[in-house]
């Protein structure tokens, strides 16, 4: 495949970027527009976007294939256990554990936000992963 | 407190299915995970046996997730219906995961699929709104899709294709009705749409809740596959590795009938009743035609999953409360004697490596605990006393009495009989000599299933023996579980008469198997086998069958 050099270091420059700006998404969903799976997905285009424009060989380097499929499977073992944090606080699964804490101790939005990170980082490993063997297969 | 465990029903295989997906990254702990995974379906057994009590005295438990109530948040429903649902998913989810334990080929991964999937089986039952609904049918269809596949065989990965596409047409036509309902009565919990739906006095009387209810029973029929929406499942079930089949079989097109049976009741659609008949009907009687044409025997059996669902539905269709319990105890007895069938069919082409009906060699001497089990299951789908199908197929006759359908279950039912026939010569004692071992240097062929795999088979065979045996105390409890209270009278089951009626119907199915062998029978059958519709027909039977029921709730 014949590759420009447009393209080889725009995608340098632009994934940076586009990881900084998933990251964003997922921080700030519970005040703002975006959340866990928007921002996930932001990710998830960076990574890719590496994937087509430099290769899946040297992005694999940067995102090994074992990381991104333990990152996502601790991500669905850390939900379920957020689910049950709720749970075992009295508040039901997947109910807020801080409801009964005082707010100015902890905020009670901390729990969104944690829901966001875990649903983002879920997403966003599972799209690059998904993308990741489809490039490899077809090669 | 009692509320409190509805959930944990649904969270054990979640939790079985994260020490699943740990085993298949830790490369060296990957078997007593696995074990570990399946052992995580005990807690929904004793979980439902605890709310047994509850259940059977009418209560329905609610459980709303994360504490927000009804038209917020989400909550789970456990009443008789949802709690029969999760019954039988919980019993062929346990049978079909040791079953697949005795095999070392399915490793971590496969467990983890498996337990995702009877988590949204689960949660097709015990949802209490629509959109849930939807997303539970989506987590089981994503999950099906890769086990079907699993083996990567050629027909496996086409079977799951074909699957992939027209069942998400299905829920496309389930989320439309979805959208509908939202968008005319603002609510989605089953429960309210209920009350909604009384308060406008009906669904006839409404502009687009009848257009809504066609939707649902179109998305919902692709799932659970009776004529028209039947056409992916014979591929799908026969050529998905084998206690996949058993699974899909047994619990899954069971657990969509469940919710067909919860939608159709709670918008009060009550004026569908006669279309479901019928459709049950003829599609207890075209899809046993079509079986008894094949000569492999996955897809044999899978067309009598279609064939036993049209029964199930027929029943259904035939509304009475005696008619409901029927249909219910026909669905529990179906998903016995057919993961029974599949798992023991399945064991016989693994390990000869042959699909095709003739070219099985007999296996009753080198599998014999396998034949006997076999012929439990055969028996009982057969409707031959004492065994379970008999027992369902008497309270199906009850049920119907009367109706102008019946006599089409009446032909299917020595049709089955003679289908079976043909089946069975695979269990046959062969010849006593070294012939009855499969010819070497084929190299599909398998090992002698393991001690594991035997007792599962054992056991489910032994449950269709007893279902049969005891179907009217069986019956009895049923009534209670799905209805709250007792029932005034159940039908003698093994009268003289019904007994009777049993040997006509022997002598018919015999006559009928003698007719298929014969040179104008095999040219009939494989006429018939030739006739699979191509992917366009079948999504214009999906939207006859729509227009159907559109006009028909109309």
């Amino acid at each position: 495949m014949k590759k420009t050099t447009i393209l080889d270091l725009v995608s340098r420059k632009l994934a940076p970027f586009m990881l900084l700006f998933g990251l964003y998404l997922l921080s700030y969903g519970h005040m703002s527009p975006g959340g866990g799976f928007q921002g996930g997905v932001v990710i998830a285009s960076g990574v890719i976007l590496l994937f087509v424009a430099q290769g899946v060989g040297t992005t694999a380097s940067l995102f090994p294939f074992r990381t991104l499929s333990l990152v996502e499977a601790a991500a669905f073992l850390l939900l379920l256990a957020a689910g049950l944090a709720g749970l075992a606080a009295g508040a039901g699964f997947l109910g807020n554990p801080m409801a009964g804490v005082d707010v100015r101790a902890v905020p009670r939005v901390s729990m969104i936000l944690v829901y966001n990170v875990l649903i983002g980082l879920k997403v966003g490993a599972g799209i690059s992963f998904v993308c990741m063997y489809l490039f490899r297969e077809g090669r | 407190m009692t509320e409190g465990l509805v959930v944990w029903v649904m969270l054990a295989p979640l939790l079985g299915a994260v020490t699943a997906l740990l085993g298949k990254l830790l490369r060296p702990l990957q078997r007593p995970l696995s074990i570990l995974g399946t052992a995580s379906l005990a807690v929904p057994a004793v979980i439902l046996t605890l709310l047994l009590g509850p259940v059977m005295s009418g209560e329905s438990l609610r459980y709303a997730l994360g504490g927000w109530p009804e038209p917020y948040g989400i909550s789970l429903v456990l009443d008789g219906i949802s709690w029969f649902s999760c019954a039988i998913t919980t019993v062929i989810a346990a049978a079909v995961a040791l079953f697949s334990l005795g095999r070392r080929r399915y490793e971590a991964g496969y467990f983890f699929f498996l337990l995702i999937m009877v988590a949204g089986m689960y949660g097709v039952a015990l949802t209490g709104d629509l959109f849930t609904l939807f997303v539970s049918f989506e987590v089981v269809a994503v999950t099906v899709y890769v086990l079907i596949a699993w083996e990567e065989t050629d027909t496996g990965l086409a079977a799951s294709y074909k699957y992939l596409i027209l069942s998400t047409v299905g829920i496309l036509f389930f989320l439309f009705g979805i959208f509908l309902v939202y968008r005319d009565l603002g609510v989605l919990s089953i429960s309210l749409i209920s009350r909604a739906l009384a308060e406008a006095g009906g669904v006839r009387n409404t502009r687009f809740m009848h257009l809504a209810l066609a939707f649902l029973c179109g998305g919902i029929g692709v799932r659970t596959a009776f004529i028209p929406f039947h056409t992916w499942l014979p591929e799908a079930h026969a050529y998905a590795p084998h206690p996949i089949s058993a699974m899909l079989s047994g619990a899954m097109i069971k657990v969509s009938f469940f919710a067909l049976v919860r939608v159709v009741l709670e918008f009060g659609g009550t004026y569908l009743f006669e279309l479901l008949m019928w459709i049950g009907a003829v599609t207890a009687l075209a899809a046993v035609l079509s079986a008894l044409a094949q000569s492999d025997v996955k897809r044999l059996l899978a067309y009598h999953s279609i064939s036993q669902l049209g029964y199930v539905l027929a029943v259904f269709g035939a509304g009475s409360a005696l008619a409901l319990t029927a249909s219910f105890s026909h669905a529990l007895n179906h998903a016995l004697f057919k993961s029974l069938l599949f798992l023991t069919v399945g064991a016989a082409v693994s390990f000869t490596g042959h699909r095709n009906i003739h070219r099985i060699p007999p296996l009753g001497r080198t599998m014999p605990l396998f034949s006997a089990a076999f012929f439990a299951g055969a028996l009982s789908i057969s409707g031959i006393p004492p065994f379970n199908g008999f027992a369902s197929k008497g309270l199906i006759t009850t049920g119907m009495e009367g109706s102008a359908a019946y006599p089409l279950l009446w032909v299917t039912s020595f049709l089955t009989i003679a289908s079976f026939i043909k089946l069975s010569r695979i269990f046959l004692p062969g010849p006593r000599r070294a012939g009855t071992t499969p010819s070497s240097g084929n190299s599909n062929q398998g090992s002698v299933p393991g001690i594991l795999q035997t007792s599962v088979v054992t056991v489910l065979a032994i449950l269709c023996l007893g279902t049969g045996m005891f179907g009217g105390s069986m019956a009895h409890g049923l009534y209670r579980i799905i209805h709250g209270t007792a029932p005034d009278a159940i039908p003698r089951l093994f009268s003289a008469k019904k007994l009777l009626g049993v040997l006509p119907a022997v002598l018919l199915g015999t006559a009928a198997f003698v007719g298929v062998s014969t040179q104008w029978g095999r040219q009939i059958a494989g006429r018939i086998r030739r006739m699979a519709p191509e992917l366009r027909t079948v999504l214009l039977f999906f939207f006859v069958g729509l227009l159907v029921f559109a006009v028909v709730a109309y």
